[in-house]
């Protein structure tokens, strides 16, 4: 039995994917389909940010690769072991920051990792080091003392990145883990997640925070309605949007031979360097108040979806 | 084994130091009925108390492991975590599990110095009383564990752990003697773990005349509850939803 475990886990250590999710499809037991054929792979190493609005099934595509969901049909393999069927091999592997999930109230930060660290299996010496490296990494230190309870709501999740951290697990999925953190604790969270991946850590992080992903992300994958609408680099994804800048302006406005997208007030025009400045012209005659940034993610996303990811959240 | 002291500890030990409030309101109930028996009745019923008590504080902490798997569940997402780690099912239910026991202890062993100031432990019933306890903290606790996963909802948790506490203590004969029960018919007592734990304790301590058939029942019922609700949660604390 342990020769064949140890034989699976090191034949997922030889695979060049980390994971490789193909045609999998949910559909739950109210008729509701979350997912639809999502197919994408990730290299080993890389930190692949999966990125959708609320309900695109970014947490069902992460329940069912950290073992906690079936899917209706499809695979997805971690480090070469299929999910369903090897789910303890793959479990050995893994570490998962749940969506919405919190560390329990009435520990410390330090017992609340060392605990998980012990729950994993290790040694009660290596658990302790590791559990005060890591909280140490979160900039948790403060507050190593208080108990849970006590902390903010981003001090919570931290701990609980910083649990996940500790594990050294191979792969990592982390659900929305810097949602309701201030930009400082997002930054933190961003630190030690660059940490893990310098370290050689597979992650796959879902987010709706545009920024987040360009900052952390290797490739970004956009799910929207349950599909893969894109995958690849974060600077693919800039080439995909097919121009340098955007011009915002502020009310509805048409223009000849300028392609409008028109978002809630605000209609955008997509156009290269040399174009700014006419639209900006054109626009200002008219009356109109307008800006120029570079196109970014997000302009891929509306681009793909034809609105913008916060909506609605 | 490590995995489940682990959650033993962090859901018993600690919670005991740090909220030590909740040993109070577990004791209440059944310190409130003691001294009621105690001062409007008998020594034997006082006797029964003592002994209601210490299957009340086991039934009542066990069951609560209904609330306690739910919130990790549902609300702060625990078992998620804990999911994508080695730990087995089983491990973290016996976790749970010890972690009640844990946290009965201080009103179990209050319970058992008083039993043993009124005079009621001998050999006999002391290992009458250990086994009888234990098993009802495993019935009571794997059916906590067990309720609990039918529950999506957090606030629809608590009430239900507080019926079936009161239940189990007061429907059965726990509080009241089998004698009370139609003759013939005493072995309905033993359909509650509580009730049949109750009965041989009963019968150990001399208190009450339980009949053979109600003390077979009784045992069979106590062996019975601990063996199935512990298969029947190992089965229930699914680590993937379909």
């Amino acid at each position: 039995m342990v020769f064949i475990l140890v034989f699976k886990v090191l034949n997922g250590l030889a695979a060049v994917s980390a994971v490789v999710s193909k045609g999998v499809w949910k559909r739950y037991k109210n008729g509701v389909v979350a997912l639809r054929g999502v197919s994408f792979s990730v290299e080993r190493g890389k930190l692949v940010a999966l990125l959708g609005r609320n309900g695109a099934g970014k947490t069902t595509w992460v329940r069912i690769a950290s073992t906690q969901l079936l899917p209706t049909q499809g695979t997805v393999e971690v480090l070469g072991l299929d999910v369903v069927a090897d789910p303890w091999s793959v479990r050995e592997l893994i570490a998962t920051v749940p969506q919405e999930g919190f560390p329990l109230d009435i520990l410390t930060p330090f017992e609340f990792v060392y605990s998980y660290l012990l729950i994993r299996g290790y040694g009660r010496s290596e658990a302790k080091k590791l559990a005060r490296e890591h909280l140490a990494l979160l900039e948790l230190e403060p507050h190593t003392k208080k108990t849970i309870g006590e902390l903010s709501g981003g001090l919570k999740r931290r701990v609980l990145v910083a649990a996940v951290l500790a594990s050294g697990a191979e792969v990592l999925f982390l659900d929305e883990p810097t949602i309701g953190l201030d930009p400082l604790a997002r930054r933190s969270v961003w630190r030690a997640l660059k940490e893990a991946k310098r370290a050689g850590g597979t992650m796959i992080l879902t987010t709706h925070y545009m920024d987040e992903a360009e900052s952390l992300a290797d490739e970004v994958v956009i799910v929207h309605e349950g599909q893969v609408l894109f995958s690849g680099t974060v600077e693919g994804a800039r080439e995909a949007v097919g121009h340098e800048f955007k011009v915002e302006v502020y009310g509805d406005l048409e223009l000849e031979g300028y392609d409008a997208l028109r978002l809630g007030g605000v209609t955008v025009f997509y156009v290269d360097e040399g174009e700014v400045d006419e639209v900006l012209k054109r626009a200002m005659a008219r009356g109109y108040e307008s800006s120029v940034k570079p196109t970014s993610l997000e302009d891929l996303f509306i681009k793909l979806t034809g609105e913008r990811i916060e909506e609605g959240d | 084994m490590l995995a489940s002291l682990t959650i033993a500890w962090i859901n018993g030990v600690v919670v005991l130091r740090r909220a030590p409030l909740w040993v109070v309101s577990y004791l209440l109930m059944p310190m409130a009925l003691l001294f009621f028996f105690r001062v409007h009745g008998s020594v034997a019923m006082m006797k029964m108390a003592l002994i209601g008590g210490i299957i009340m504080v086991a039934a009542s902490n066990g069951i609560s492991l209904l609330g306690d798997a739910a919130w990790f569940r549902i609300y702060v997402k625990y078992q998620d975590l804990l999911v994508a780690t080695p730990i087995r099912p089983v491990s973290y239910v016996m976790g749970l599990s010890l972690s009640m026991l844990v946290f009965a202890s201080p009103g179990l062993a209050l319970f058992v110095v008083l039993a043993s100031l009124a005079g009621l432990m001998t050999l006999e019933f002391a290992l009458a009383l250990a086994a009888c306890t234990i098993a009802v903290w495993i019935s009571s606790s794997m059916m906590g564990f067990t309720i609990s996963t039918f529950f999506r909802v957090l606030r629809h948790v608590w009430p239900m752990a507080s019926i079936l506490s009161m239940v189990l203590s007061f429907l059965p004969p726990v509080y009241y003697p089998a004698t009370v029960l139609p003759q013939g018919f005493q072995w309905i007592g033993a359909l509650a773990p509580t009730g049949a734990a109750a009965m041989v304790l009963h019968h150990v301590a001399g208190l009450v005349e339980v009949e053979a058939v109600a003390l077979a029942a009784s045992m069979t019922s106590l062996t019975a509850y601990s063996v199935a609700l512990s298969l029947l949660s190992s089965l229930k604390a699914r680590w993937r939803e379909a």
